[in-house]
């Protein structure tokens, strides 16, 4: 599971961190898995399973089957995919391949998910990487398809394009100014957005923006409205940073400062205080109030600082809380405030 | 002392029906007029809940339920009318498709790939109706890059119509 361990992360702009393409995908003639029989299911586990290794485009693409699959990786795959795996059952599967970044998932509520992460912006070409990757498949498998509903989904509201495309934006001058509701009001109604914590909580200042609309809507607007708006939420953000830089609000200066002396002398952080705080030194870094933080880091960080990595990397699960505490102080070591 | 005459829930027209409702174990009571308005809807809800739940899926036997997951590829023929309320109701379509504005044979909802095989044999004429239909909508609703996308999808199509005659 090396490739789940590579850093993915380009960080060519430290405001939106990478885009994310799942295709869903089922068999035609089959049920859904849901409804499946054993037999249905050994049947397409296996179909699905050698097209997959068969395509040229993946680059040594490798099968796990969910169920050996251990703990730990299988939270680093939800970890690089920043999606949820399905409660184990058995002929349950996924393709992983050398550029860390393809995944297939076998059998969750559809046949197939298709995953593409990307992180180098704009990901048009990711998009197109992915539509390569399914037109393969297609020679091979034929896919349920329907002239008024699209590609089929078990869940209806998934089918038409069956696409998922969201965007991960890092936004902290937004979200810590208190100006998130405002942004969510102004966004166009094709798209929705969510943090990766509860509902409206949004860990590490981390945002995702995705597609409303799966049908009645074409694979290109889909894209188009995303990255329109993504681009929209940036020069929010932009400009929001660029007024704190010029206006020093007290309670920002006095959060960030607090988030640089905790991640200095932190010796046990769980991995939301982590995220938020190196959140707020990030954003500190950015508007010059603190001095010599590694310049693009949060991403990586983002990912480096989460559980399955961390156990991945032959962490003792007991004291996970003191191996990110010292990542961190490594980190911010040779840093200083500026205000 | 005089008794102030019932009232209907809704209205507060003079009430002459007792509607009462069972949900898992609960009774709920309505006093309602004769054209209640919302007499009528609960009525027709009903009947549509009980013509929903007697619909099964001729494949994979799955009765159509409108919270859960369908059970394969034919439940969408089966319930095609259903999955399309179902689509609009939970705001799935955008509004230049809501199929409430276009009273017709089920419009295409999907506007989007299609694999090779059917993009060539889903007749032509059929094809550039419906984008002509979404075209007006997204036009009616000010929605130009939808329009604009449309418009090239139209284009093309009218060139390989040419070019196969």
């Amino acid at each position: 599971m090396e490739q789940l361990r590579k850093n993915i992360w380009q960080e060519s702009c430290s405001i939106w961190l990478g885009t994310e393409f799942i295709l869903k995908r089922n068999i035609d003639k089959y049920p859904f898995s849901e409804k499946m029989s054993p037999e249905q299911k050994n049947t397409t586990h296996a179909l699905l399973k050698e097209a997959l290794l068969k395509l040229s485009l993946l680059k040594n693409p490798l099968y796990f089957s969910l169920n050996e699959l251990g703990a730990s990786h299988r939270e680093l795959w939800q970890e690089r995919f920043l999606s949820t795996l399905p409660h184990i059952e058995n002929d349950q599967g996924i393709v992983i391949d050398d550029t860390g970044n393809f995944s297939a998932l076998i059998h969750p509520e559809d046949h197939l998910h298709l995953y593409l992460m990307s992180s180098s912006n704009p990901s048009t070409t990711a998009w197109k990487d992915l539509l390569n990757i399914e037109n393969e498949l297609t020679s091979l498998i034929r896919f349920a398809f329907h002239p008024q509903f699209g590609y089929l989904t078990a869940d209806p509201k998934m089918a038409g394009t069956a696409l998922v495309a969201r965007g991960f934006l890092h936004l902290p001058a937004l979200i810590q100014g208190k100006h998130l509701e405002t942004l969510i009001e102004m966004l166009p109604e094709d798209v929705i957005i969510y943090g990766l914590g509860e509902e409206k909580e949004f860990i590490g200042d981390l945002v995702v923006i995705e597609n409303r609309f799966k049908i009645g809507i074409n694979e290109e607007t889909i894209l188009q409205v995303l990255l329109e708006t993504i681009k929209n939420v940036v020069e929010k953000e932009k400009s929001m940073r660029e007024k704190m830089k010029q206006e020093l609000p007290s309670e920002m200066v006095d959060k960030i400062s607090r988030a640089h002396g905790l991640l200095c002398f932190c010796h046990q952080l769980k991995t939301e205080e982590a995220l938020k705080n190196v959140s707020l030194a990030h954003l500190g870094g950015k508007l010059e109030w603190i001095k010599d933080v590694p310049e693009h880091f949060f991403s990586s960080l983002f990912f480096q600082l989460r559980r399955g990595y961390l156990l991945s990397s032959g962490e003792n699960i007991t004291k996970l809380d003191e191996a990110r505490s010292r990542i961190i102080r490594s980190l911010y070591e040779k840093s200083s405030l500026a205000v | 002392m005089n008794q102030r005459p019932i009232e209907c829930t809704n209205c507060q027209k003079k009430a002459s029906i007792i509607y009462k409702e069972i949900q898992q174990g609960k009774v709920e009571t309505f006093q309602m007029c004769r054209d209640c308005p919302c007499l009528m809807q609960k009525l027709s809800k009903k009947e549509d809940d009980t013509q929903k739940s007697s619909l099964k899926c001729p494949l994979c036997k799955t009765s159509y339920d409108q919270n859960v997951n369908l059970g394969c590829p034919e439940c969408y023929t089966a319930f095609q009318d259903s999955v399309t309320k179902r689509l609009k109701e939970e705001g799935a379509i955008p509004m230049v498709f809501d199929p409430s504005c276009i009273q017709m044979d089920p419009i295409l909802l999907h506007v989007g790939r299609a694999p090779l095989d059917v993009e060539n044999t889903t007749p032509i004429p059929k094809k550039l109706e419906n984008l002509h239909i979404a075209l007006t909508e997204a036009l009616a609703s000010e929605n130009y890059e939808q329009a604009a996308l449309l418009r090239d999808k139209i284009k093309t199509l009218m060139e390989r119509n040419h070019g196969a005659a």
